[in-house]
């Protein structure tokens, strides 16, 4: 089929095609064949992971129940999509390059807000799509081939998320301006997308009493009930998930309807909020200017220090979504607390939560610290060896580290101080395992590619994830004063061993 | 200093690196004195870059000798590097930076006294016009900017030999003038510059020497003068002497 050059589907083809670009960079340009082989695999191994679940959900909550469960998904999806849609927008709106030459070309500026918004509804259907379409295959399984109509749902909601979060960025443009957008932006991405979770958390962690009485508060009379009246509009997206077509319609109606009035009313205003932010000054004011024209400070290691904290502390994009992957692993701690004996020290649920932060944290400060480098030929025309280079970028790293985990240890060890101790101990081990792994594999890449670092190498991140589970497992054990509570640090170790092995062949390698 | 002094600038000997089977550059034979300033010249993939960057201590050679003022670059490349600057044809910042906060940063790595290095910083940024902008992020600048940045920054520990590859690619004839002066100013106070570039003109105008490198091998060496009166051809321009001696062009009967 030929698109006519310059329509709405062309420019969506034109995106889809980057997008495809972008993802096969992410396969290591592996052929197509052999990425449609990947895809399945990770399909089949995805449905072999979600069946359990739904016959656990079937099991326990039967047919009648699905509907709640679902629910509960949709409180979590659709945040997520509007997540995606803000830092979307965001990134678009700073972008240049791409926008730059449709904003000079005569495409409407409605056609291309419109292109570019049903473009990250594509993108925001499959990264979230490939997570939920196995449980929806299983549901349609088990209840009835109704629920395949979440594939829909999905879709729609993308749809409408991605709107809702296209105005939101430009709302947020419209009070904050070109300046601050960018970061403001980056923050209430990651809200959104966590606020769900966030919300949970927060209920888990107020006294008894309160949350009776904050539940007391959302069930004013009338609002309660709108909550729990299944035919109510709160309810549409689920009950068009079951497949029922009338209420599938009238969502996917309204979905395209909120998508449309966006495109419309606000393409020509997103536009000009692009123009705006292109080029923008980003002085920093002159608050430090009297400071940094005062002096220089001294050495080798406290440069490299500097530099790097400085980095960290205005990539925002960076911040966010360490803080998202935070916040997403946090619950970990109240599953096992809920699910453990009223007598069961605090630190099991504590412990492993923070040995998986420190190791997943320490992997991805530690990449921005040493592999996105962005003048690597100047560090290495430099007159510091790699070593010491290396060791002042880990030194600098360890700083915001040591904060983030600094404060859940300090609050275990004022209730279990031996616990705490241990706890500090593992954590470090954690970290300086991902820490070292990144050292000796390098994955040479962009800043803005954190959450895709792993593209050129799954073993790193396989290795990871190992590290993670294995120094989480001990620090259980430990805690739980288990005899084999080293038997995880032997994994470990190996791990460790088999980084150095492989970073060692890889420098031989002709 | 005053034993740097005595020593060739840069001393070249049958330096040699290979990429895949394929002699990127082959036994290669060059000395440069202190202060003069050297025009390396070639077509693409001739080997200039990788010659600049295993001057630069990037690229390890895999055979033969390389002394920067008398220090032995593969022996000790920390000395060698502490003499150096190297300035690439991409400008290598940190786009969240400010200038001031990125020379910082590099008289830190290259050990510059504080009080020098702002001195320093202030003189150039100012030189090269870019003090009022001193504390805006580079990610704003454009490419002449970033580049000033950088040539700041390469200058900032007042190196004994300056290697630019193509410093003036992509810069207006402002900027690119305030480049040029910036580093005749050096060869005057006795510093050795070296540079690549594709701007005949600017090889033909700037360098004491010239230096022509074809297929990893230097083919011909000497003054402008001497080079045309290599191709026996009076009245041309170096493009037609560039061009003659790199097989590209015959000579003209």
């Amino acid at each position: 089929m030929t698109l006519a050059p310059g329509s709405l589907l062309w420019l969506v083809r034109h995106d889809l095609v980057l997008m495809w670009r972008r993802a096969r960079s992410f396969f290591g340009n592996r052929s197509p064949v052999k990425i449609a082989l990947i895809m399945v695999s990770i399909f089949a191994g995805l449905h072999l992971l979600a069946a359990p679940l739904g016959f656990s959900i079937m099991r326990d909550v039967g047919v009648g129940g699905i509907a709640l469960a679902v629910a509960n998904g949709v409180m979590f999806v659709i945040p997520w999509q509007i997540s995606q849609g803000i830092s979307q927008s965001a990134r678009l709106l700073y972008s240049s390059g791409d926008l730059d030459l449709l904003l000079s070309s005569p495409t409407s500026a409605r056609r291309i807000a419109a292109s570019h918004s049903l473009a990250m509804t594509i993108e925001s259907t499959i990264s979230i799509g490939i997570f939920l379409t196995p449980i929806a295959n299983i549901l349609a399984w088990q209840a009835g081939v109704g629920w395949l109509a979440i594939y829909v749902v999905i879709f729609t909601s993308a749809l409408l998320a991605t709107a809702i979060g296209l105005a939101m960025t430009i709302g947020l443009f419209a009070i904050f301006g070109p300046r601050r957008t960018h970061f403001v932006a980056q923050i209430v991405s990651t809200i959104t997308a966590s606020i769900f979770i966030l919300g949970l958390q927060l209920l888990q962690i107020i006294p008894e009493r309160h949350r009776i009485k904050i539940m007391s508060v959302i069930r004013v009379p009338g609002w309660g009930e709108f909550l729990d009246d299944r035919d109510s509009w709160m309810w549409l997206p689920v009950r068009a998930a079951s497949g029922n077509w009338q209420d599938l319609l009238l969502w996917s109606l309204v979905c395209i309807a909120g998508y449309l009035l966006v495109a419309v009313a606000l393409g020509p205003m997103f536009l000009r909020s692009a123009v705006l932010s292109a080029g923008h000054a980003t002085s920093l004011g002159s608050a430090n200017q009297s400071r940094r024209d005062a002096a220089f400070r001294v050495g080798v290691a406290s440069a490299i220090r500097r530099k790097e904290l400085q980095l960290l502390g205005r990539d925002h994009a960076a911040m966010s979504q360490l803080f998202l992957q935070m916040a997403y692993t946090a619950p970990i701690s109240f599953i096992i607390w809920a699910g453990g004996p009223d007598d069961q020290p605090m630190a099991v649920a504590i412990a492993p939560t923070v040995v998986m932060i420190a190791c997943h944290l320490s992997a991805a400060l530690s990449w921005l610290a040493l592999s996105s480098e962005d003048a690597p030929d100047l560090m290495a025309s430099a007159p510091v060896p790699r070593q010491q280079l290396e060791r002042h970028k880990l030194e600098a790293i360890a700083m915001p580290l040591a904060i983030v985990l600094l404060v859940p240890i300090i609050w275990l060890g004022l209730y279990e101080p031996k616990n705490a101790l241990l706890t500090a101990v593992f954590a470090c081990a954690a970290a300086a395992s991902t820490a070292m792994l990144n050292v000796w594999n390098p994955l040479p890449g962009r800043r803005e590619d954190l959450m895709r670092r792993h593209a050129p190498s799954k073993l790193v991140a396989l290795f990871e994830h190992l590290f993670a589970l294995c120094w989480a497992v001990a620090v259980t054990s430990s805690v739980l004063g288990q005899r084999g509570a080293f038997i995880p640090v032997i994994p470990a170790l190996l791990l460790l061993w088999l980084a150095r092995r492989r970073a060692r062949k890889r420098l031989v390698a002709p | 200093m005053s034993s740097f002094q005595q020593a060739p600038a840069l001393q070249l000997r049958a330096l040699t690196k290979t990429f895949e089977g394929k002699r990127a550059v082959s036994a290669l034979d060059l000395t440069i004195q202190p202060g003069e300033f050297y025009a390396l010249l070639g077509p693409n993939g001739a080997g200039k870059t990788t010659t600049l960057r295993m001057i630069a201590g990037l690229l390890s050679p895999d055979e033969g000798e390389l002394s920067i003022f008398g220090v032995d670059a593969r022996q000790d490349p920390i000395a060698a590097k502490r003499i150096t600057a190297w300035l690439p044809d991409e400008p290598m910042l940190y786009g969240k930076l400010d200038p001031m906060e990125y020379l910082e940063f590099v008289a830190g790595l290259w050990g510059v006294e504080p009080e020098e290095a702002m001195r320093r910083a202030r003189e150039l940024l100012e030189v090269l016009e870019m003090w009022p902008h001193r504390h805006m992020r580079c990610e704003s600048f454009s490419r002449g900017m970033k580049q000033k940045v950088c040539l700041a920054g390469a200058l900032i520990h007042d190196p004994m030999l300056l290697l630019l590859d193509e410093p003036l690619t992509g810069l207006d004839a402002a900027i690119a003038r305030q480049v040029k002066d910036l580093l005749v100013a050096r060869v005057k106070n006795g510093r050795t510059v070296i540079l690549t570039t594709h701007i005949l003109e600017v090889a033909e105008r700037l360098a004491s020497r010239i230096g022509i490198i074809h297929k990893g091998e230097l083919c011909a060496e000497g003054t402008f003068e001497e080079l045309k009166a290599r191709t026996g051809q009076a009245g041309q321009s170096l493009e037609d002497v560039f061009l003659t001696l790199t097989g590209t062009l015959e000579p003209q009967p």
